[in-house]
């Protein structure tokens, strides 16, 4: 139990990390599409507004030289017209004018009597042009004018146009010309300057705002700064980052799902393999063994049978490779054992001549264990050795001293010794004369040929002729129809088993069978009907 | 006229730096002579105030020299300030400007007008070879020495006249600057003789501008000779930097 909820701790980490580690990768790669993309949008969008600052602060510079080379007099009607034409061109310029020294002789002008005088300029270019930047003395009816004069020329731009941007944004955005703040949006927005933050996105978690700070320098620095609220930012990558959370939940739980039929199937099978010795739910069917020539029931192999806490029946197909890996074959033997003893041993005991058949694996045979398990388990259930037969696969009895001597002990005890599937293991017999054993048993796959392939019929017929001439008893498995008794008990094979007469049983189905069966005196003619091999 | 006048200015400097007395109106006499007869003996002179200053070592005069000149009859009157009380006589010249002023600036407009003046000058001069200076309310055209005079002459050369014209209608505009031209010269000849060249070279621009039109009131000059080198006067270049005019701009300001 310790070991399998380890092991469950285990596979549940495992689970979780790497579901968690899936999902941090989806949420993050996406996260950093999302912010890259933002990235993307705000340059672009920074660089159109440093442009635009740019091409109307020449535009301007441009204009004013213009006008200085103006070749009508100053104020005459053609010079007003001129200015007149070039301000309504232009939606950003609310004023132009025609100074002398500090006295505005004329101009034109979308604000009224427009005759700013700020105290000192910002920059004073060495082409000659001066420039104010918006600032509480460039103010005129609540709006920062940005003023720029060269020779006698001065225009007026609104700066709130440079930073027009038409669709309504939800962002509060600033707009620096050489260093200096131009515009923002909206008017007097408190924004951090742009030397104090890195170039490109900043995601403000504790205020939960992205900055975006953006540089261009063509012909005056430029500084773009937008701030925007987190979630405007999340809304325009809702859609990406809700796909990146179902791609998350469904690797997550198809990464749940794969852990899950692993450990099912692979570690649980074996720990509840072992539950279920624990608990004795690996329990014993019983395939009767028939006297081919009277059809009477001498026996029975013992089958191990796994029923789960769900009612399942496994059968060893299923558990053994699953036991071998886990090395609980022997407990598996002992629980057959103990089974058969539990079941049968009252059977056994009134009807003496009756015998099970139970099988061991190589495992067996390695110890002593086994054999003095058998020896008291027996003993004390009243069973005479002679009642219980081991089958052992030729493969346990190969060139091994060890069990050899192990299974020598079980004859001096009076177990008789059956080799399993006989002919199917190896090809080297040599063991059928070093080895004592009483019985083969012959390979279902051999019984199937009979009357259907030629060679293979011509093999058993050796197997059996060998079995005769070493004096061997033969038990023929697998057999399925009644052609194949008819040409067992030509051959001289005595015993049978397989579907013919039955299934293999559970311990009351097997007692009702067994004890159904005529009287075990009197030896019933072969009848050619399944039902008649009763038992 | 351009040359009466520069003799005048001469000789009133002449008169300031020699004691007063016969001897000092002789040698102004004289000056105004050889001014009107084309400055070729300056040199003679030079030596002889030099030498009647070293025999006499007489206090120089602390009121500006334009009060004392004896120029009643020549027109336009131009101050020509003491170097050694230069700081003192500029303000005087400067207060008295200000009460005689139709229209001075007010205190709060001359940030601005400083600043479009020194802009429009910028823009103008930038094709020259005039040095522009602008801090606090002060705008400072350096001409250099050897681009506006012929050596030892304080007649101007041709680059300089254009220089001086295309600031003249800046200044023009800018009624309300007050011009200071500061005459330098480098260290070779004898000082006194530097002092009365670098006095002459600048009324000679003083007279330029007020040919152009701009009032001889708004106009100071001073002589600094050699006394205020810009550069130690090692090595030709040096002479050339020290030997030059400088225009000192300050607003007419109430």
């Amino acid at each position: 139990m310790q070991q399998r909820g380890g092991k469950l701790i285990v596979f549940s980490l495992a689970a979780l990390i790497g579901a968690g580690l899936l999902f941090a990768m989806v949420t993050w790669f996406l996260w950093a599409k999302s912010i890259r993309i933002e990235e993307a949008r705000v340059a672009d969008l920074a660089k159109m507004l440093g442009q635009r600052t740019e091409h109307v602060i020449v535009d301007a510079r441009d204009l004013l030289d213009g006008f200085n080379r103006f070749s009508a007099p100053a104020c005459s009607p053609a010079h007003i017209e001129a200015m007149q034409e070039a301000a309504v061109a232009r939606p950003y310029i609310r004023a132009i004018g025609y100074w002398r020294a500090t006295n505005r002789i004329c101009g034109v002008g979308f604000i009224q009597a427009i005759e700013l005088k700020p105290s000192r300029a910002d920059r004073i270019y060495d082409s000659g042009v001066i420039a104010w930047w918006p600032g509480p003395q460039t103010e005129v009816g609540g709006v920062r004018l940005f003023l720029m004069r060269y020779g006698n020329h001065d225009i007026a731009i609104d700066p709130r146009m440079l930073l027009e941007i038409g669709s309504a944004q939800q962002w509060r955005a600033g707009l620096w010309v050489e260093n200096m703040p131009m515009a923002s949006t909206p008017w007097n927005s408190d924004l951090p300057s742009p030397d104090a933050l890195p170039v490109g996105l900043t995601v403000d978690r504790e205020n939960g705002q992205v900055i975006s700070r953006f540089s261009l320098g063509t012909v005056f620095p430029i500084d773009i700064v937008a701030i925007e609220p987190i979630g405007s930012f999340w809304q325009r990558y809702a859609s990406m980052l809700t796909i990146a959370v179902a791609i998350g939940l469904a690797i997550l739980s198809i990464w749940i799902y794969i852990v899950f039929r692993y450990s099912r199937h692979r570690l649980s099978l074996a720990t509840e393999l072992k539950e279920a010795l624990d608990s004795g739910r690996v329990q014993a069917h019983y395939q009767p063994i028939v006297n081919l020539a009277s059809g009477k029931c001498v026996g029975a192999e013992a089958l191990a049978r796994w029923v789960r806490e769900d009612g399942e029946i496994v059968g060893p197909e299923v558990f053994i490779p699953v036991a071998e890996e886990a090395g609980l074959v022997p407990r598996i033997t002992l629980a057959v054992l103990t089974a058969t003893l539990r079941d049968l041993g009252r059977l056994m005991r009134q009807h003496g001549d009756i015998y099970i058949n139970i099988n061991l694996a190589p495992e067996d045979l390695t110890s002593e264990a086994f054999g003095e398990e058998l020896a008291r388990r027996s003993k004390s259930a009243g069973v005479g050795p002679e009642m219980i037969k081991l089958e052992i696969t030729e493969r346990a009895v190969v060139d091994s001293d060890e069990s050899r001597k192990i299974i020598s002990e079980f004859r001096d005890r009076g177990h008789q010794i059956v080799i399993d599937d006989f002919g199917t293991g190896y090809s080297s017999l040599s063991y059928l004369e070093t080895f004592e054993i009483d019985a083969l048993k012959i390979d279902k796959s051999f019984v199937d040929a009979i009357n259907r392939n030629a060679v293979t019929s011509h093999v058993i017929g050796h197997v059996i002729e060998l079995a005769k001439s070493l004096e061997l008893a033969t038990v023929a498995e697998g057999i399925g129809t009644h052609q194949q008794v008819k040409w067992l008990r030509e051959q001289g094979v005595e015993l049978g088993q397989g579907y013919l007469f039955s299934r293999p049983l559970t311990a009351d189905e097997f007692r009702r069978y067994f004890e159904a069966q005529p009287d075990s005196n009197v030896r019933a003619i072969v009848s050619p009907l399944a039902k008649q091999f009763a038992c | 006229m351009d040359m009466a006048s520069i003799a005048l200015m001469a000789a009133s400097a002449a008169a300031k730096i020699s004691a007063q007395g016969p001897v000092a109106r002789f040698l102004i006499v004289l000056a105004c002579l050889v001014s009107l007869s084309g400055c070729e003996s300056l040199e003679l002179i030079a030596a002889k105030i030099a030498n009647r200053s070293e025999t006499q070592s007489a206090p120089r005069p602390a009121a500006t020299a334009s009060t004392d000149a004896p120029s009643q009859s020549l027109e336009p009157r131009v101050a020509v300030l003491n170097p050694d009380d230069f700081r003192q006589a500029s303000g005087r010249h400067l207060q008295a400007l200000i009460r005689s002023s139709v229209a001075p600036l007010a205190l709060d407009e001359v940030g601005f007008y400083m600043d479009v003046q020194n802009a429009q000058l910028v823009q103008i001069l930038h094709p020259t070879r005039i040095d522009i200076g602008y801090e606090g309310d002060l705008i400072i055209l350096t001409m250099p020495g050897g681009d506006s005079f012929e050596h030892n002459s304080t007649r101007l050369k041709d680059a300089a006249i254009e220089s001086l014209n295309l600031t003249s209608r800046i200044l023009l505009e800018y009624s309300q600057t007050r011009i200071t031209i500061h005459g330098h010269t480098d260290d070779s000849g004898e000082a006194t003789y530097n002092q009365l060249l670098s006095v002459r070279r600048a009324l000679s621009v003083a007279n330029h501008l007020i040919t152009a039109g701009i009032a001889s009131e708004r106009i100071a000059v001073v002589g600094f000779g050699e006394s205020r080198p810009l550069a130690f006067n090692a090595a030709a270049a040096d002479h050339a930097r020290n030997r030059r005019i400088e225009l000192y701009l300050e607003p007419i300001a109430r």
